[in-house]
């Protein structure tokens, strides 16, 4: 079969939290601002402005530190639902261009080509167009490399760009491309150097191999000794090959629901609100005709600690208070601390279409659970009637 | 009816009002007599005993006993139910006692009474014969019940008022106290056994009322109190006892012992002053034999002879008896001390000898005491209270604040507007302080008793495993326990060490005792020119500044220096230095000139207030004592105004002028802070001559020591040690394989840095090093990682560190760090299998290019916590070159001028003005020496940031002179880099 010129696209927003904030705030335009959690010293800074940047602030500084550098310094509270929010509107955009699409990080999105030149004409020009309608569309200036994979793609968004911040690597240049650049590029180091960090262990720094061309100056064997598991990676991407592919994300149905709620930490009260969420999910469900035998539970801390919990139902559940003693036991599994808690998410998985053939040896069958299923249906009914209106207290078990 | 369950704020977390507040409140309610019941201990019964005393209302001791699964309250009657209790709480603490063994332990008691709501306890005390039992009943639902329970078993009924809180509206911050105890929120609060809204004290006609159907039970409440009392506490100090020989024999022992010291400590060719010394004994003899106190002499001298590095302190050195027992080292005749600071006739409280041992040997002191007393002795507790910010930062823990903005908010408290949670939080944290939260050891008091010691109070065991009183030093002092102060000092750790490290190498030997260090050019030279870096005592840049200013060594200088420098004296320091010089002064009465002669009429020590008090005012020894005490209290202004209009009337009818006794009482005011005895500064200004001997004569030596024990006052921080050796010429060598000892050495000018440095090495794999360098030198990196088998981590951070410098020539070949590093890296790859053993990395083949330099200085300032080898002014040189910056040692060149230096930071004071602005005295230090500068508050406005951060900085400023040294009054500075 005739080889196929890959065609990868990589978009990079950088300072995307900040773009973010500077669409919704003129004021922070041209000025240093970081994004990181306010009324807090030891607070780590979740992304920063180029002329923050400038001025001696990087990524996960210290606030208290970053202030100090820099007094000057605009700092704005995180908002992580936006910035998700927006990242799902971009890979929606991205999913109508093609299949194949990937997201990496927030304003980071992988998108291939392959095959498309008919449609789309002259990559690079086609970069352009779809540089200029991520600009016009969502009021952000991304970075765009084209290459003929992921990694190389990747690589050339990092490139200082002077005219339109696109860079496409021809397939012959490829080789040597990655020379200069520091390891950090070639995903495998990025993961080793993961996997190490909490030892203080950094390979490369140990035996001063600071850029791809100093791993590219190995032999096997040497590779081999100090990389046992991943030497022919770093071999091969040390050399610009790479042949992961862009794989969009497997969706599932799922019924989810969330909440900001008021800060609080009385933990009756969130319960509370936890149990009327679960209400509503299953509400849902029932429109659906479905049950869901898996649900995920997550909360996120006034300080933005996320936790989560998925807990695997023994069988297909249609009704809330079936699930109650479960929802309040994951809950009060992730709620240890003390700090009040902000946001609920209730994901309803494992959907499931109500069996229709009769079972004989099923509860179900039994008179109490035909009575709460009118219940329940009456109650949909009404809720539907009156969305908003109604309150009609919750069905406890039994 | 009288209450006898009230709980202060020493139920550790279950009581909010004082002891006080308690007594106040009941003898306002109608009550004459009440008992406090504190959890689980008698945390607060000296000063319950003390303030209920002089309020003049009958106090009775008891506990509430409380575990998950039950709960009882005992009242002592006599003496003798005290020990019971004393014991039974000490038990009930070590041992964690369960219902059963409780029950055992306390039915054994006849002078015990027994109250509970816990219908198992009484059936077990009822069945074990006990008689003064009771069935508690409290309002509520099952009141009824209860009571006919209680009278179908035979058991008489008690009317109960808990009282956890003075009034209805503190339920709140009671709930909140509970929610920190509890470490958990408001609405999780474990509500089970003593926690409902009725907690608070009620008043009598309510409670009639409420149990208006019990008569019976009413009447038990109000007789329960009358046959009990507590007069038989006393708080005359008790003597410890000495090897079971009676107070007389002690007597006549310590005397003995005295007498036979006398030519060890003195000439006993001058008549004279062997006349004045019998004289002296006997003076001190007499107050401490009527007093009682032998024994107490006695062990204390047993104490220190537990080691030869000691320096008794405090107002203590002023005793000739603790000077011939060699407990202290300051000669009280020659030095005219005030033995009546120490204790006289009149003085009330014991008195408290202050010991202080190498730091690293007092844990061995203190396990001597704990077994030749075993059973006799226990630490001193502190007690730990909410406070300001603590109890803010608890309450908004309870309010779901996170941990961040809590620290964020605390630091800038008065700077920014508090929302409604934080003013909230406010509210209540200043209505739950003063609560005790919990207990802690304190830093050296340890008390023994002539029986067992849990006959005095009850004992809880420390982290540590020390015994530990239930009380703190005010309380143990109320209820008559001597306290000794067995204290770490990391300066006799240092003299301790650089002799024996100078008595291995050399022949001579140098005894601590003898070192004849303050008759000595070289050592006084020490202080004269204010090069006291590692001194003890006299390192800090004030006292430096100090020292230099003065000029002068002498004990005496050293002492007014040693005691000026704390608050109370501070306001002096500039007079002081003029009148030392040769100003010009007049005393307020000739008769001063004999008290404050030698201070230039100066009041700089504790026993000035007390000396010229006497002479000026007619006050007796205690009243001066007492001044001086008052003075240093929070709430004094009552008492103070009785000694001052004493002072005032004294002083007229002395005829001294009024505005002279304006100017002596304000001087007395100033005591108000922190201050020092002379005695106490005497002792340390001899510690500090022995440690100025041994800079002065072993430089690399002493840094060693300094450095290997910790620091002193520049603690933490290795560089400024490391910096002011190389000042001095030694030279600092990195840690190695083959050389390095765990602990810094010196040798002669050559100081090693010790394996102990390295970070993240354990102490396990240093010993083997050690253990196996005894059998040959390591030869290679492969000899040494084959020998010791460090893991490949370990192995790494010893690359790191450079600890391969003697083993770095390979086949003529001088091999790079990286080189090594690549070596580690195939000895375990060969190890791990990914190498074939035959097989080798062509290391020496490749040109392997060595770190850069700055990625060495960087790990070694990670891995040897700081710029260990290279100065951090390495990384700078270039830029000292110029011209146009000036060497710290040259500052006298350009007075008046502004220049620009080059500084590392080395300690900071931030102090404000009284407009309330911040401005900071910094200490910075540079290749030729440390130097002090002065940051106003717009500079330090301008600059504080940046000073925050650390490192290096460009320093821009104008030389300035104060006190005559040289200092930079600065105007700009640029921070310019840091690792």
């Amino acid at each position: 079969m005739k080889d196929i010129k890959r065609t990868i696209d990589f978009i990079n927003i950088p300072s995307f939290m900040i773009e973010i904030e500077r669409i919704n705030n003129h004021e922070l335009r041209n000025r240093p601002v970081v994004v990181a959690p306010l009324k807090s010293d030891s607070a780590k800074i979740w992304d920063v402005s180029l002329e923050a940047e400038q001025n001696g602030v990087h990524r996960g500084m210290e606030l208290a530190v970053a202030r100090k550098i820099y007094r000057g310094l605009e700092v704005v509270n995180p908002n992580p639902d936006l910035y998700e929010s927006l990242q799902r509107k971009l890979l929606f955009k991205a999913s109508r261009l093609t299949p194949l699409y990937e997201g990496e990080k927030l304003g980071q999105i992988y998108l291939d080509f392959t095959g498309f030149n008919k449609l789309y004409g002259n990559p690079l020009d086609f970069g352009q167009k779809l540089k200029r309608s991520i600009e016009h569309e969502f009021n952000l200036k991304p970075r765009l490399g084209i290459a003929s994979n992921k990694l190389v793609s990747k690589a050339a968004t990092n490139l200082h760009f002077v005219d339109g911040d696109i860079h496409q690597v021809l397939e012959t240049t490829v080789d040597n491309f990655l020379d200069p650049f520091p390891n950090t590029v070639l995903p495998v180091v990025k993961d080793i150097k993961k996997q190490s960090k909490n030892y203080r262990f950094d390979i490369f720094e140990d035996l001063n191999l600071s850029t791809v061309l100093d791993l590219k100056k190995l032999d096997l064997v040497t590779l081999g000794a100090v990389f046992p598991s991943v030497f022919h990676h770093i071999h091969e991407m040390s050399r610009g090959i790479d042949f992961r592919v862009v794989s969009p994300p497997l969706s599932e149905p799922t019924v989810a629901l969330d909440l900001h709620l008021e800060e609080t930490n009385s933990r009756s009260d969130i319960l509370n609100t936890l149990y009327t969420l679960a209400d509503k999910a299953y509400g849902h469900l029932r429109e659906q005709n479905k049950s869901s035998s898996e649900f995920k539970l997550a909360i996120r801390y006034s300080d933005f600690k996320y936790l989560e919990k998925t807990v695997n139902l023994r069988a297909p559940i249609k009704y809330s208070h079936e699930m109650y003693e479960e929802l309040k036991r994951s809950f009060n599994f992730l709620f240890a601390r003390r700090t009040t808690v902000r946001y609920l998410l209730l994901e309803l998985r494992q959907l499931e279409h109500e069996q229709v053939q009769l079972d004989l040896f099923s509860e179900s069958s039994s008179c109490k659970s035909e009575l709460t299923k009118k219940l329940f249906n009456a109650m949909d009914d009404i809720n539907k009637k009156f969305p908003d209106k109604v309150n009609l207290g919750r069905i406890t078990q039994g | 009816m009288n209450y006898f369950n009230l709980h202060s704020h020493f139920s550790l977390m279950g009581g909010l009002n004082s002891p006080e507040e308690l007594c106040i409140a009941s003898l306002e309610s109608g009550a004459n007599a009440i008992a406090l019941t504190d959890t689980n201990g008698l945390y607060g019964v000296p000063e319950f005993l003390e303030v209920a005393r002089n309020i003049g209302i009958k106090a009775v001791i008891g506990t509430e006993i409380r575990r998950d699964d039950f709960n009882f309250i005992i009242l002592v009657k006599n003496q003798v139910g005290y020990k019971d209790l004393c014991r039974y709480l000490t038990k009930f603490h070590m041992e964690e006692l369960n219902l059963e063994q409780s029950i055992d332990e306390l039915s054994q008691s006849r002078d015990l009474i027994f109250v509970s709501f816990h219908k198992k306890f009484i059936l077990g005390m009822h069945e074990a014969g006990v008689r003064d039992l009771f069935f508690e009943l409290t309002s509520g639902f099952f009141v009824h019940r209860d009571y006919l329970w209680a009278k179908s078993h035979g058991i008489s009924s008690i009317a109960n008022n808990k009282v956890h809180y003075l009034d209805k509206e503190n339920h709140e911050c009671y709930e909140l106290i509970r929610a920190i105890d509890q470490n958990s929120t408001l609405d999780e609060i474990d509500t089970s056994g003593y926690h409902n809204k009725n907690c608070y004290l009620q008043d009598q006609d309510k409670l009639e009322r409420e149990f208006s159907l019990y008569p019976i039970a009413i009447k038990n409440a109000k007789k329960i109190l009358d046959n009990l009392s507590s007069e038989w506490f006393s708080s005359e100090p008790i003597s410890p006892g000495y090897n079971g020989l009676s107070e007389k024999d002690c007597d006549e022992k310590l005397k003995k012992k005295c007498i036979k010291k006398i030519p060890t400590r003195y000439d006993l060719a001058d008549k004279g002053l062997i006349k004045r010394v019998y004289e002296r004994i006997d003076y001190e003899m007499n107050i401490i034999s009527h007093k009682k106190f032998s024994s107490y002499f006695l062990n204390v001298e047993d104490m220190a002879n537990q080691c030869d590095y000691t320096c008794g302190r405090g107002s203590s050195a002023a005793s000739i008896i603790n000077y011939l027992l060699d407990i202290t080292h300051v000669d009280p005749i020659s030095e005219n001390l005030l033995f009546d600071r120490f204790m006289n006739v009149d003085r009330k409280d014991p008195p408290d000898i202050d010991v202080d041992f190498p730091s690293d040997q007092r844990d061995d002191v203190l396990d001597y005491i704990f077994e030749k007393f075993k059973g006799r002795a226990a630490m001193v507790a502190n007690h730990n209270y909410l406070r300001g910010r603590s109890a803010m930062r608890e309450v908004a823990k309870v309010f779901g604040v996170k941990d961040d903005e809590i620290s964020y908010t605390l630091d800038r408290l008065h700077r920014v507007e508090l929302n409604s949670t934080w003013k909230k939080i406010h509210y209540f944290s200043s209505r739950i302080e003063g609560v005790v939260r919990h207990l802690s050891v304190h830093c050296g008091g340890v008390v023994i008793t002539p029986e067992r010691i849990d006959h005095y109070a009850p004992i809880e065991m420390s982290k540590k495993g020390y015994p530990v009183l239930q009380w703190e030093k005010d309380q143990t002092e109320l209820s008559g326990l001597i306290k000794t102060d067995i204290l770490g000092n990391k300066g006799l750790s240092v003299i301790r060490d650089v002799i024996n490290a100078v008595n291995i190498r050399e022949d001579k030997q140098l005894c601590y005792k003898d070192l004849d260090a303050q008759n000595d050019e070289k050592a006084k030279n020490v202080f004269i020119t204010g090069n006291t870096v590692g001194v003890v005592h006299f390192e800090s840049p004030r006292c430096k500044t100090l020292l230099a200013a003065f000029k002068d060594a002498s004990l005496l200088t050293l002492s007014i220096v040693c005691s000026i420098i704390r608050p109370a004296a501070m306001v002096q320091v500039t007079e002081m230095l003029r009148r030392f010089h040769g100003g010009r002064f007049s005393y307020a009465h000739p008769e001063l000139e004999e008290i404050l002669g030698v201070t230039k009429g100066i009041m700089i020590y504790q026993e000035d207030v007390m000396r010229v008090s006497k002479a000026m005012a007619g006050f007796t020894s205690q009243e001066g004592n007492e001044l001086r005490k008052v003075l240093a209290k929070k709430h004094k202004n009552k008492k103070l105004k009785y000694y001052k209009e004493k002072f005032f009337k004294g002083c007229w009818n002395k005829g001294i002028s009024q505005q002279n006794v304006d100017l002596l009482w304000a001087d007395i005011l100033s005591f108000a802070g922190y201050s020092f005895c002379k005695p106490h500064s005497d002792s340390y200004s001899l510690v500090a001559y022995k440690s100025a001997y041994l800079k002065a004569y072993y430089p690399a030596e002493f840094m060693a020591a300094v450095i290997t024990n910790g620091g002193g006052f520049y603690v933490g921080n290795v560089e400024d040690y490391l910096n002011e050796a190389r000042r001095m010429g030694v030279v600092i060598l990195p840690p190695d394989i083959n050389y390095s000892n765990y602990d810094y050495s010196g040798n002669n000018m050559e100081m090693r840095v010790g394996l102990k440095q390295i970070k993240h090495i354990g102490k396990k794999l240093l010993k083997k090093i050690i253990g196996e360098r005894q059998l040959g030198q390591f030869s290679s990196v492969q000899n040494f990682l084959e020998r010791v088998s460090p893991s490949f981590n370990e192995a790494r951070i010893l690359v790191k560190a450079r600890c391969f410098g003697s083993v770095r020539i390979v086949l003529d070949k001088k091999l790079n760090h990286t080189e090594m590093m690549w070596m580690v890296y195939e000895f375990f790859a060969k190890k791990e299998g990914s190498l074939d053993q035959g097989m080798t990395l062509p290391i020496l083949e490749r040109k392997i290019e060595e770190y850069q330099k700055e990625k060495l200085i960087s790990w070694e300032h990670d891995f040897l916590n700081g710029f260990v080898t290279f100065p951090s002014w390495f990384l700078y040189k270039d830029l000292l070159k110029n011209e146009q910056i000036i060497p710290g040692s040259s500052l006298k060149d350009h007075l008046g001028k502004e220049i620009i230096l080059y500084g590392q930071k080395v300690s900071q004071k931030r102090v404000a003005t009284k407009f309330q602005q911040h401005m900071a005295f910094i200490t910075f230090s540079d290749d030729t020496c440390m130097f002090n500068t002065t940051f106003f508050p717009q500079a330090y406005e301008d600059c504080r940031d940046l000073l925050f951060l650390g490192g290096s900085y460009l320093i821009k400023g104008r030389v300035e002179q104060d006190m005559k040294d040289y200092q930079i009054v600065v105007s700009d500075l640029k921070r310019i880099g840091e690792i």
